[in-house]
């Protein structure tokens, strides 16, 4: 049975693929029902992972089909069925079905209706192919599928400028990050046994004891060089806050759930070769301690609901990070265990987070600017509690799924500080403090997201809000049409307002109902009773990862991350559930009540002047922090620009004898430098 | 033996060539119908019927070449159907017209594409009106490829110079074809100038080269400048004339492959040739010279390659490098600033011809020539392809914007999505995206480099392949903006007409080889590492002129004997033999094709003409040789004394710098050797 | 005998005359002037091989490809080129109403 199963995993991404190929034939035919082949596809192909599941061992693979085979180099097809792929299949597919199911809702009446399904299968089948590969070079492969199918994503909407631009950004980020994957994969298969890069192979034990300390410290470094691209950490996280310019279910499936996973699962598969490199384990766990800081940072100011997300995302790879960099002697199987039940729940919660922000979009009539709109609990409830079970979870909330996984990496990150090398300890316990900080703010700005939409005075938004206005000078000020701005963020799905303020369609709620459900338990089921851990156990080299002799809960980091998440949430609600309305007319009727609220004020007051004003300077440096690698990651697009049009063109200057010139002189240069060498 | 056994023109030189001439004598009647029967009509569909001609003949031809590697892989049996005593198959690899020209399994394939390339471009051509002299311009197109293949099957530098001229001559004609277009004639005459200028110093280096070896036949001046077999005075170290030569070639080959800083002619010639010939320029041209660069360097100029083999000197490895270096850094650097598509092209053609000179060093360095080579084939068939898919879309801005300004294209992804999404492949085949073609060429080529073994070539190899990675990440920023304009903008103005099967053709072939052979490359690369073996070695099996020569080089340079004693007899083999013999069952014949039983059938069949020299020959080398050798030195020992040494000797010790090749070589060396000393 | 000329004046000479074609290719304007000064240097390429010929001994029953075939060869190479050459300068000359390879600039950058 295992064997049957084992052989066809290749129907995992068949599937998908299949949809998409469907409908990019019959697009013409199946028009509204474009999404049909795909959920289908994408639902029969987490049947095959759920099965898939059953059968894992960290030496189970398909049978390798001879496929490319030049100089010494051979890369068969072939999947590996091990733990960690098991896990990421089951979570990829299940995932991106409940989101295709809500995008069936959210898509419709778009004009491009059948080319997102059809992209969407297509990013399915890269997804699963990448965490299926069993080499190096295959998943690298699916790596950069994955990558076009999000650049085709995120532009989707073209016809916005800034869609477009921030598909380019992705694209060309991505670029600089694969390009240390790629030469990370042409060291490994020069310097490993047999110019094998299959993962059996490179991450044995034998192959790893032979490799020279240089090559494990350089390739290490290059495969985290690759992952900060993908999964969006300082100095390569840039691109990922402007991706959100995709439709809200990209966002979800892409941009939060799956794809940017990708990086945290190349280092969780290497990790065998990682934990031998401490150095790069430290730089990982301070890169993503870096990331997690920042971005929370940002998020506290947020008034755009999806880029309040997109940044928590960004916060939480940066956790998963943290986690896998925790991995020093023996804490490795802890953390890398840490991170990747971090990455499980996450991927639940932060779908649901989004696809409710989605949701709430929707309802608004494609508006997401949080001061627009307020109070919406009692119109959209199936939204709100589905948002707060997410939300819950993203804090951290005792029992939720984020608590479960965010307390793992606390405590690898405590046991890191006193395992780690001589003198690399206190990093850890930075790190460690600076991640318990991190969580709180989570909680703050989880609160705050939610308290703006959900609580307060009911608002909707409306075309003459001060904010709208404001927009709307922006857009004209950058030179597009008026069209483009009535659209909106998500522009073009066809909802023209009829409906503002309506609940969204069944469609789109029962994905929400379910993933709530999922957010709250998952961890509960997965975490304390072990099972994932078991589970993560059957992959290959683990087992052999450095473990603690024994863990129990350690009631003091459970302590401190409730105790973050409570007090995140709860300061939150004290500042935002029960905001006093401001208008002046108010003021001016009801001046004793007014004056009664004048406390309230001061608290206002207080929180904008010192925590607000210090906030703020704090996510002003992060926006300049920002505006240089930003303008570091352009400066590499226009400064050989610069080159190649100052630099170079003198000498194109369409004088064919100066060309002559040219040559001549090319000649004799080399002439004397040949003949003068050595 | 008679000399004149030698010059005997064999049938069988025809019917090798029969591609070659069924497009030369094409052209002449493609040119006589346009003047007597198409004259009165108007030009529009003068061009269209005179197209068709032309691809007629271009089938002729195409049924030829494929006709030829038909009966080398005995498919359908055809080798039993066209071996006739006149066809004289029984003779080993053939090497036509006294050893100028190959007709192996190499130039075979080489023609294979480079028709196939063709059918495509003179496809394109007929995309719309740019000239009136339709039938000059399909002739001067078809006898360019008639010096392409030609080229490619060079093996003597004099045939070299003649093809490359043929090639370039007729492609200056083509640049300036577009009527009513200054930039057309003055593309022409820049590509005119810089081109003969190139070929002047290009021929200078040849009359050194000859100088030094006294021949101009590839094999012989590698067994000239291989210490063990020639003069082991003329390495490359403090030898002024020799390094000039090799820069001077190096110009040749530069100027036509568009490395810098021999590049300069490219992007004014592409922008002002029509799209279809800048195509035809930016990819059979290519092709061609490539395979003639590493023909000459990797095998004539072999013993030059590094100092490994000659201390103290760079080789022209590391010119090679040098160069591989700048053109794929100036090319991407200089194609980020461009707005032109077809500038934009022509810069990252130059960059891409970085990207295969990479190649073409590695395989200087490795003991794996074929297969670095192979690699380099590999690339330049995909880059060929893909390439011509990228100037259609220039053709089809020329068509229907006249400009051909990348923002021209805003729009297009939703006006045509399929070919734009065929646009979209190939331009990521070509920043190297997997799983396309591009990706594999650059990953195998750059993988056959980084196999150099010898620590210091190793060391050379990383940075020139470290370079290239980094090259290519930075080429993806101009592609992109391709892209960019295809999908995230709106169009603006007038919008292209639809494509049309001219322009949507050369864009769907090329999409389908970048997808084909990406996802599934393993036939092209079996292909191309097979090809690539004959390329490199052809001479060696022969034959005729070529031992001849340097045997009497050796001995020209002999003080006590005069040139005049040198009696040279012809090898038997190049003499039509009489009867056939049956092929020796304990010869292995070399496998032509690893992993394919056809190609197994094919080899065995080609080793039968190669056994009965190998069977007998490998013992009768030694006796014969003795009995024929001019010397009493025949016990010499082997080094100390090159100048008096016998032919056999000679026959042996070629043999020596080969022995760290792969045994496949070995066989395919020993075999046609034995088979010259035989009688 | 030939010999009482060594072969180092022809190549000398070869090489003198070849850096001369050189030098008219870079600075004379003139576009006819340029292609006369392209097939010095052919010539001088041609000088060198008749030389090289002349002076290595011939061995009976070569091949009959040395250098003074090459030579033959080369003539007729370079006739054609001026043939397209002046073809093209021709062309050139219709569009600008001059023959100034300084003035084709059109095409930069």
């Amino acid at each position: 049975m295992s064997q049957f199963l084992a052989h066809n995993a290749w129907l995992v991404p068949f599937f998908p693929l299949l949809g998409s190929f469907i409908v990019v034939v019959a697009a013409k035919w199946l028009r509204e029902q474009s999404h049909l082949p795909i959920v289908a596809g994408i639902a029969l192909s987490f049947l095959v992972s759920f099965s898939l599941w059953m059968v894992a061992g960290p030496d189970v693979t398909s049978p390798a089909i001879e496929w490319l085979t030049i100089s010494g180099f051979n890369v068969p097809i072939q999947f590996r069925l091990d733990g960690l792929t098991t896990m990421m299949l089951a979570m990829v597919t299940f995932v991106a079905t409940l989101i295709a199911v809500f995008a069936s809702g959210y898509m419709a009446g778009d004009p491009g209706y059948p080319r997102f399904f059809a992209l969407i299968g297509l990013f399915v089948f890269s997804m699963t192919g990448l965490v299926l590969s069993n080499n190096y070079v295959l998943t690298y492969l699916f790596w950069e599928g994955v990558g076009v199918c999000s650049y085709m994503l995120v532009g989707f909407w073209h016809s916005k400028p800034s869609a477009a631009a921030a598909a380019k950004k992705a694209f060309l980020v991505n670029r600089i990050g694969d390009f240390g994957f790629a030469i990370a994969i042409f060291w490994l298969w020069s310097a490993s046994i047999n110019h094998d890069v299959s993962y059996g192979n490179v991450l044995s034990r034998e192959n790893l004891d032979q490799l020279g300390p240089a090559a494990i410290m350089g390739i290490s470094f290059l495969l985290f060089w690759g992952a900060t691209a993908k999964s969006a950490q300082v100095p390569l996280y840039v691109w990922l806050p402007d991706a959100m310019e995709g439709p809200t279910p990209v966002s979800a499936l892409i941009h939060a759930a799956t794809m940017v996973t990708a990086g945290v699962y190349l280092i969780a598969r290497s990790t065998p070769l990682l934990v031998r490199a401490h150095e790069v384990q430290a730089l990982v766990a301070v890169i993503g301690c870096l990331t997690a800081l920042l971005s929370a940072t940002i998020a506290l100011t947020q008034t755009d609901l999806k880029r309040v997300m997109a940044y928590s995302t960004v916060s939480q790879l940066g956790f998963m990070f943290m986690g896998l960099g925790a991995g020093v002697n023996n804490v490795a199987q802890l953390a890398v265990f840490a991170a990747m039940f971090h990455l499980f729940t996450h991927a639940f919660f932060k779908a649901l987070l989004f696809l409710a922000s989605g949701s709430v979009m929707h309802a608004m009539g494609n508006v997401i600017d949080m001061r627009r709109f307020s109070g919406l609990r009692h119109r959209l409830p199936i939204t709100h509690l589905t948002f707060a079970a997410g939300g819950l979870a993203l804090a951290g909330f005792p029992l939720t799924a984020g608590f479960w996984s965010k307390d793992e990496i606390l405590l690898a990150l405590k046991h890191a500080a006193h395992q780690a090398e001589p003198g690399w300890g206190g990093i850890y316990v930075a790190v460690y403090w600076i991640a318990v900080l991190t969580a709180f703010m989570t909680a703050f700005y989880t609160g705050r997201a939610y308290f703006l939409t959900f609580w307060g005075p009911e608002k909707l938004p409306s075309p003459q809000d001060p904010e709208a206005l404001a927009e709307a000078v922006d857009e004209v000020d950058h030179g597009s049409s008026h069209t483009e701005h009535d659209h909106g963020h998500d522009a073009g799905h066809g909802h023209d307002g009829h409906h503002v303020g309506q609940e969204s369609p069944p469609i789109m709620t029962y994905p929400l109902m379910i993933l709530a459900v999922c957010a709250l338990i998952v961890g509960l089921i997965f975490g304390p009773t072990g099972l994932f851990e078991h589970h993560l156990h059957l992959t290959l080299g683990y087992e052999h990862l450095g473990h603690l002799e024994a863990h129990g809960a350690d009631w003091l980091v459970m302590l401190m991350g409730s105790l973050a998440a409570i007090l995140g949430l709860g300061l939150s609600y004290l500042f935002y559930a029960h905001r006093s309305p401001i208008p002046a007319q108010l003021a001016e009727r009801l001046r004793p009540l007014y004056l009664a609220s004048y406390n309230k004020f001061w608290i206002d007051e207080i929180y904008e002047k010192a925590v607000v004003g210090t906030t703020l300077l704090l996510a002003e440096i992060s926006a300049i922090f920002d505006m240089v690698i930003d303008a570091i990651v352009r400066g590499i697009a226009y400064l050989p620009r610069w080159l190649g049009g100052a630099g170079l063109a003198p000498f194109q200057n369409g004088l064919v004898q100066f060309y002559a010139g040219v040559t001549a002189m090319g000649v004799a240069f080399l002439l004397i430098i040949v003949l003068f060498w050595l | 033996m008679p000399p004149t056994a030698a010059f005997t023109i064999n049938f069988r030189d025809f019917y090798v060539l029969a591609p070659e001439i069924v497009l030369a004598l094409w052209g002449l009647v493609v040119l006589l119908y346009d003047v007597g029967w198409l004259r009165k009509l108007p030009n529009a569909s003068r061009q269209q019927k005179l197209g068709w001609i032309t691809l007629l003949g271009v089938f002729g031809a195409l049924i030829a070449a494929i006709h030829a590697l038909m009966v080398r892989f005995n498919l359908y049996g055809m080798q039993e159907l066209f071996n006739p005593a006149w066809m004289d198959f029984d003779r080993p690899e053939p090497v036509i017209f006294w050893g100028t020209l190959a007709g192996d399994l190499f130039t075979e394939t080489i023609n294979l594409f480079l028709i196939l390339m063709l059918l495509v471009a003179i496809r394109l051509s007929m995309a719309w009106s740019f000239t009136d002299s339709w039938g000059e311009y399909f002739a001067l197109i078809l006898w360019s490829t008639v010096g392409m293949m030609l080229l490619a099957a060079a093996e003597e530098l004099l045939t070299l110079f003649l093809t490359l001229e043929t090639m370039t001559i007729c492609l200056y004609l083509c640049t300036s074809f577009e009527k009513n277009k200054r930039r057309s004639a003055e593309g022409g005459l820049k590509y005119f100038v810089y081109g003969s200028v190139s070929s002047a110093l290009f021929l200078f280096g040849l009359s050194l080269l000859y100088g030094l070896t006294g021949t101009t036949e590839l094999y012989a001046i590698k067994m000239v400048f291989t210490p063990e077999t020639g003069d082991s005075h003329i390495g490359l170290a403090g030898n002024v004339s020799g390094m000039t030569a090799l820069l001077l070639m190096l110009v040749g080959f530069g100027f036509k492959v568009a490395a810098v800083p021999f590049h300069q002619w490219a992007p004014d010639a592409y922008e002002g040739a029509p799209a279809p010939v800048t195509a035809w320029i930016a990819t059979g041209s290519k092709v061609a010279s490539f395979v003639a660069l590493m023909k000459v360097l990797l095998l004539g100029l072999a013993p030059w390659s590094n100092h490994m083999r000659d201390v103290a000197t760079p080789g022209w490895v590391g010119v090679v490098a040098a160069l591989a270096a700048a053109s794929m850094t100036f090319g991407n650097l200089a194609a980020l600033a461009q707005r032109n598509l077809k500038r934009m092209l022509a810069y990252s053609s130059i960059a891409h011809a970085g990207y295969m000179l990479v190649g073409v060093a590695a395989a200087g360095y490795s003991s794996r020539h074929s297969e670095s080579a192979g690699s380099v084939l590999y690339y330049l068939i995909i880059y060929g392809f893909t390439n011509l898919g990228a100037f259609a879309v220039a053709a089809w801005l020329a068509r229907d914007k006249d400009s051909d300004d990348i923002s021209d294209l805003n729009g297009l992804g939703f006006q045509y999505p399929g070919l734009a999404v065929c646009i979209l492949l190939l331009m990521l085949s070509l920043i190297g995206m997997p799983p396309l073609a591009g990706f594999f060429g650059k990953l195998y080529m750059f993988m056959e480099a980084l196999n150099e073994k010898n620590p210091e070539g190793r060391l050379t190899m990383l940075w020139l392949v470290g370079l290239g990675l980094l090259n290519s990440v930075v080429s993806a920023f101009y592609y992109v903006r391709v892209l960019k304009a295809m999908f995230l903008r709106p169009a603006e103005g007038t919008v292209v007409a639809p494509a049309g099967p001219a322009i949507a053709l050369p864009i769907v072939v090329g999409t389908v080889v970048a997808l084909g052979f990406g996802i599934y490359p393993a036939p092209l690369v079996d292909l191309m590492k097979s090809a690539a073996v004959p390329m490199l070695d052809v001479s060696g099996e022969l034959i005729g002129s070529s031992l001849e020569r340097a045997m009497w080089n050796r001995a020209r340079r002999a003080p006590t004997g005069p040139p005049t004693d040198v009696k040279l007899e012809l090898p038997a083999s190049v003499a039509p033999q009489a009867g056939s013999t049956a092929p020796q069952a304990e010869s292995t014949p070399p496998p032509l094709l690893p992993g394919t039983g056809k190609g197994q059938g094919a080899a065995s069949k080609k080793g039968g003409g190669m056994g009965k020299g190998a069977g007998k020959g490998a013992g009768a080398l030694k006796k014969k040789g003795q009995g024929k050798g001019q010397d009493a030195s025949k016990d010499a020992p082997p080094s100390d004394q090159p100048k008096t040494d016998s032919p056999t000797k000679d026959a042996e010790k070629t043999e020596a710098p080969k022995k760290n090749e792969s045994g496949s070589d070995d066989l395919k060396k020993a075999a046609p050797k034995a088979d010259a000393a035989k009688p | 005998m030939s010999h009482d000329i060594p072969l180092n004046w022809f190549l000398y000479f070869a090489a003198a005359s070849f850096s001369i074609g050189l030098i008219g290719v870079l600075v004379r304007r003139n576009a006819i002037a340029v292609l006369m000064a392209i097939e010095i240097m052919l010539n001088a390429a041609n000088i060198n091989f008749v030389a090289f010929w002349r002076y290595g001994e011939t061995p009976p029953g070569a091949s009959p490809l040395s250098g003074v075939m090459v030579a033959v060869f080369v003539i007729t190479v370079a006739a054609a080129e001026v043939a397209v050459g002046i073809g093209l300068i021709l062309l050139c000359y219709r569009r600008w109403h001059a023959a100034d390879v300084d003035r084709y600039d059109s095409l930069s950058g």
